[in-house]
C-alpha cells in the first residue's frame, strides 16, 4: 500500500510530465496550423494550379507534335536514308537520331572538300537537308514540341529542298 | 522496437508521430459521435495522449503492445475521460437535488451517448483494455463510489493547479528533470549551476516545496487518503 507521500509524489510527477507534454502538443498544433495557414494554402493551391496548367499544356503540345509527325509520310532513297527510315518506322527514334548525327558529320566533312557549285556538292547539300528533316520528324514523333519547332524553323531559314514541308508542319503545330 | 519502447527510452519523435498520426481521426470521431465541439475534442485528445504517455512512463502499459492498438487505446481513453466528465456533471446535479427530468434537460438534447444516468451506467461497463488506468494508483472508478471518485479528482486538480502555478526556476528545473529526463550535468549547464550536485539539490528543494504546498491544500480540504 502506497503512503500518502509516495502517492502525492507520483501525482506530482504525472502532473509535471503532463504540463511539459501539453506544451509540446501545443507546439505541434501550432506547427500544423502554420503549415495550413490561409496564405500558405493560397500559395499552395496557386502553385498546384500552375503545375496542372503547365502539365496540361505540355501534354497538349506533345500530342500536337506527335500528330503532325505521324501524319507526315516519310520516304527514303537517299544516302543512308533507308536504314534511318526503318528505325523511325520502328519508333527507335533515339537510335535514328544518333545515326543522323553520325551521317551529318560525315557529309559535312565530305562537303568541305568539294567546290560549292559542283553537282556533287549540291547532291550532298540535299542529303544534309534530308537528314535534318528526318531529325525533325523524329523529334515530332517523340512529342518534343519545342525542339521540333526550332529545328523546323532552322530548315525554313536554310531555304533547302524541304522548306515547304517544314512550313506545312509548322502550320500544324 | 515498437513505439511504446521508443517512447519509454526517451524518443520524443516517436510520441510526436503518434500524436500527429492519430489526431485527425480522433477529433473527427468525437465531434461527430459525441456532439462536442472541436476545441473540446482537442482538449480531450490532449488528455488522452497525456494519459497514454504517463501510463508508458509509469510502466503501466506492456512494452510489447503493438503499434496498431495505439489508435484504439487513445480512442478508448478519450471515451472514458469524456464519460468521467459527464458522470461528474450528473453527480453534481444529483447533489443539487435536481429531478431526473431537470438532469436530462440540462444535458443537451440529442446526445443518446450521454443522456441519462442509466445510459451512462451502461456505457461504464465498456471494456477498454486490460491496463488502462485513469486514476493514478487506483482501480477503475466505480460509478457508485462517488465520494472517493470526487476526492481523487479534486486532489488531482489541486496537484495540477500547484504545478501550473509553480514559479521559475522551479518550473523549468522540474520540467528538465521529470519531463525531459535530462541528466543533472545537462541541467547544471542549462540552468547555469556550478555542478550536477547543485542541480540535484535544487531539484530536491523545489520538489519538496511543491509537495508541501500540495499537502497543505489537500489537508485544508480534509481528505481521508
Amino acid at each position: 500500500m502506497t503512503s500518502n507521500t509516495e502517492r502525492i509524489d507520483e501525482m506530482l510527477e504525472c502532473a509535471i510530465r503532463e504540463k511539459g507534454l501539453k506544451n509540446r502538443m501545443g507546439e505541434l498544433d501550432a506547427q500544423q496550423k502554420l503549415f495550413w495557414s490561409p496564405t500558405i494554402k493560397r500559395v499552395f493551391y496557386s502553385a498546384a494550379a500552375c503545375v496542372i496548367l503547365v502539365m496540361g499544356g505540355s501534354f497538349k503540345l506533345s500530342n500536337d507534335a506527335k500528330t503532325a509527325g505521324y501524319t507526315y509520310d516519310i520516304s527514303g532513297g537517299q544516302r543512308g536514308g533507308a536504314a534511318i527510315i526503318a528505325l523511325v518506322e520502328d519508333r527507335k527514334f533515339n537510335e535514328a537520331r544518333d545515326m543522323i548525327v553520325v551521317q551529318l558529320a560525315e557529309l559535312t566533312s565530305e562537303a568541305a572538300e568539294l567546290e560549292k557549285d559542283s553537282p556533287e556538292y549540291i547532291q550532298l547539300s540535299e542529303d544534309v537537308d534530308e537528314l535534318e528533316f528526318l531529325n525533325c520528324i523524329c523529334l515530332l514523333r517523340q512529342g518534343k514540341y519545342f525542339k521540333a519547332r526550332k529545328a523546323l524553323k532552322h530548315i525554313v531559314r536554310g531555304e533547302g529542298i524541304y522548306v515547304n514541308d517544314a512550313m506545312m508542319l509548322l502550320e500544324k503545330l | 522496437m515498437n513505439s511504446i519502447q521508443r517512447i519509454r527510452n526517451g524518443d520524443r519523435q516517436a510520441f510526436d508521430n503518434i500524436y500527429l498520426n492519430n489526431k485527425a481521426q480522433f477529433l473527427s470521431w468525437f465531434t461527430r459521435n459525441c456532439f462536442i465541439d472541436k476545441e473540446k475534442a482537442k482538449d480531450l485528445y490532449h488528455d488522452a495522449c497525456a494519459l497514454f504517455y504517463n501510463n508508458i512512463m509509469s510502466d503501466r502499459l506492456p512494452m510489447s503492445m503493438p503499434d496498431f492498438t495505439i489508435k484504439k487505446y487513445l480512442n478508448n481513453a478519450g471515451k472514458f475521460l469524456l464519460l468521467n466528465d459527464r458522470r461528474r456533471l450528473i453527480m453534481r446535479q444529483k447533489r443539487q437535488m435536481l429531478t431526473s427530468d431537470e438532469v436530462e434537460k440540462n444535458l443537451a438534447a440529442g446526445r443518446p451517448f450521454l443522456a441519462g444516468f442509466e445510459e451512462l451506467n451502461k456505457y461504464d461497463k465498456i471494456q477498454i483494455g486490460p491496463v488502462l488506468a485513469v486514476d493514478l494508483g487506483s482501480k477503475m472508478p466505480d460509478i457508485m463510489d462517488d465520494d472517493i471518485d470526487e476526492n481523487i479528482e479534486e486532489m488531482r486538480m489541486i496537484v495540477r493547479s500547484c504545478v501550473d502555478n509553480m514559479p521559475m526556476p522551479c518550473s523549468m528545473l522540474l520540467d528538465l528533470t521529470v519531463y525531459q529526463e535530462k541528466s543533472y550535468q545537462e541541467v547544471a549547464r542549462i540552468m547555469d549551476y556550478g555542478s550536477a550536485d547543485v542541480a540535484k539539490t535544487q531539484r530536491s528543494r523545489c520538489f519538496n516545496r511543491l509537495r508541501a504546498i500540495v499537502k497543505e491544500r489537500i489537508s485544508n480540504k480534509e481528505y481521508d487518503f
